[in-house]
């Protein structure tokens, strides 16, 4: 079942976003194909059996014995004189009665033969009087009557059963096309499962890794994050075009802090501190915790003017906040920065953090609370 | 009895045929021929064996290849023709070279009269896939002939 399923949805996406349009249409052609056999096979059947253009069943052969006879009798009876030769209308008739259909099929038909023949003869010889002649063609004209009637129902029973096939025909396009549609429905809820079940991945997968990258307590992203970071940017191209700089910064004497009012209070004054350095970066530069207390800046600012410029908001940042911390700079929290401006040539993350690390180092070593940048070593207080 | 039988013998001499015109018209243009039923009958010298679907049993015809007949009296090849029965059915047949017509004279060797649908009557030997038991798929078999016209 799992295996049909993923079969299914591998399917699904090899046939593109545009499959169920395609199977929809496929349906809607045998569909139409189907309707038009249906008609094309109801409209030859109709026309072999009702044609009307050709003349032969469009007036039944013992209808025209029937008229053919009846135009005999009159002849007969308005003849003042004797008739020299038997009129050629019930030649006529007796052909289009002489047919093998109507012979074999009504027992009335060969006695309706007999009895013309009888009546030729008649004529011929002038054996019996006309009125008598005429009273034995009138019998053929009631078996020439059941005849036609009897054709007649026929060709009805036809009609009806041609009637019924259309209708069956019709019931079966309808129930083709019902089903089309249906599967063409099914085919696109289908398709908007799968795509919904995509889209339902694709979000937690993005939840689940930013979780995996952001560091729980101050919100900023973690040092995984940072070697990604660095590992995409350092293998890729776009550090040729675009030069990056880290800022490392950590905040002064913390471990004192933290002895002198605790790890709460510490976790508290981290998530300030980074909460302050973040509305002091640009929307751009980005945030990770290193470890500890310490933090790195990414941004991809380079001027060192402006680099100088963004560690005194962020080390501004930081004083403005005013947390009391007794063994700090001027009895507040503060930071200590190290900047250091990765210029197009190769390194490894390893080089580029150590190389930011010993930045730090100095401005700590300098007196903290204050900043390093590097490669001009310009210190700024 | 005896004089029962004489007159029914005496009514068999007097067939359709002899009460009733027996020329075939064949008209071509301006020429107008005038053919001797009872000569067509006498010449009759093709033989088919077949399913008659006005008949319902096989029947043995005999008459004239139409195609042969038609260039035997025009004197050259016609391909569509009008023909017209005794009652004024008519019907128009085209490609008659290679549809295996035939003029039926005879059916199991009797000369055809106006009662059999004679005297002269069409017919063709290859009916390809058409179901014999279906007259209405015959109505072009015209019977009772009376004129043949040329419409090339």
């Amino acid at each position: 079942m799992k295996e049909s399923k993923s079969l299914i949805n591998a399917l699904l996406s090899r046939l593109g976003n545009y499959s169920f349009i395609g199977l929809a249409v496929l349906s809607f052609a045998a569909a139409t194909a189907l309707i038009y056999t249906n008609n094309q096979r109801i409209d030859d059947e109709t026309r072999a059996y009702f044609d009307t253009q050709r003349g032969l069943y469009g007036e039944l052969l013992v209808d025209r014995s029937r008229r053919y006879l009846v135009m005999a009798m009159d002849k007969i009876v308005n003849s003042k004189a004797p008739i020299a030769k038997p009129p050629e209308e019930l030649e006529l008739a007796y052909a289009f009665l002489n047919v093998g259909e109507y012979t074999s099929r009504f027992d009335c038909v060969p006695d309706s033969l007999a009895k013309m023949d009888t009546a030729r003869e008649a004529l011929l010889i002038k054996s019996i009087p006309n009125d008598q002649i005429v009273g034995l063609l009138f019998r053929v004209l009631e078996c020439q009557q059941s005849v036609a009637a009897s054709k007649q129902s026929d060709k009805r029973k036809l009609a009806t059963e041609i009637l019924q096939s259309s209708e069956d025909g019709r019931t079966d396009s309808t129930a083709l096309i019902i089903a089309s549609y249906l599967v063409a429905l099914f085919l696109w809820l289908l398709q908007i499962n799968h795509r919904r079940k995509i889209q339902l991945a694709n979000t937690e997968k993005q939840a689940w890794e930013k979780r995996a990258l952001t560091d729980p307590l101050t919100g900023t992203l973690n040092r995984a994050a940072l070697n990604e970071y660095l590992n995409a940017y350092l293998e890729g191209e776009d550090r040729v075009r675009r030069p990056i700089s880290l800022l490392m910064y950590d905040i002064d004497y913390f471990k004192s802090y933290n002895d002198k009012f605790g790890h709460v209070q510490g976790d508290q004054a981290l998530i300030q501190v980074t909460g302050a350095i973040q509305h002091a970066l640009r929307a751009d530069d980005k945030q990770f915790r290193y470890g500890g207390e310490e933090f790195v800046v990414v941004t991809e600012m380079t001027d060192a003017t402006q680099l100088a410029a963004l560690a005194e908001r962020m080390l501004n940042a930081v004083r403005s906040l005013e947390l009391a911390h007794p063994s700090g700079n001027q009895g507040i929290v503060t930071i200590s920065l190290g900047v250091y401006v990765a210029n197009d040539q190769p390194y490894e993350i390893s080089e580029l953090v150590d190389a930011v690390d010993k930045t730090l180092y100095q401005a700590k070593t300098q007196g903290r609370n204050r900043t390093v940048i590097r490669p001009s070593a310009r210190s700024v207080q | 009895m005896m004089l029962k039988r004489v007159s029914a013998f005496l009514i068999a001499l007097l067939t359709s045929s002899m009460l009733y015109a027996a020329t075939l018209e064949l008209v071509d243009g301006d020429t107008r021929l005038v053919l001797d039923v009872d000569a067509l009958v006498a010449s009759a010298t093709e033989s088919h064996v077949a399913f008659a679907p006005f008949r319902k049993r096989t029947v043995e015809f005999r008459g004239h290849d139409f195609e042969a007949f038609l260039q035997q009296y025009l004197k050259h090849k016609v391909s569509r023709v009008n023909v017209t029965a005794v009652d004024g059915y008519q019907v128009s047949l085209s490609g008659i070279e290679g549809q295996t017509w035939m003029l039926v004279t005879h059916e199991d060797g009797k000369p055809l009269e106006l009662r059999t649908h004679g005297p002269l009557r069409l017919i063709q030997t290859n009916i390809g896939d058409r179901d014999p038991n279906n007259m209405s798929l015959f109505d072009d078999w015209i019977w009772m002939i009376e004129r043949i016209e040329v419409v090339d």
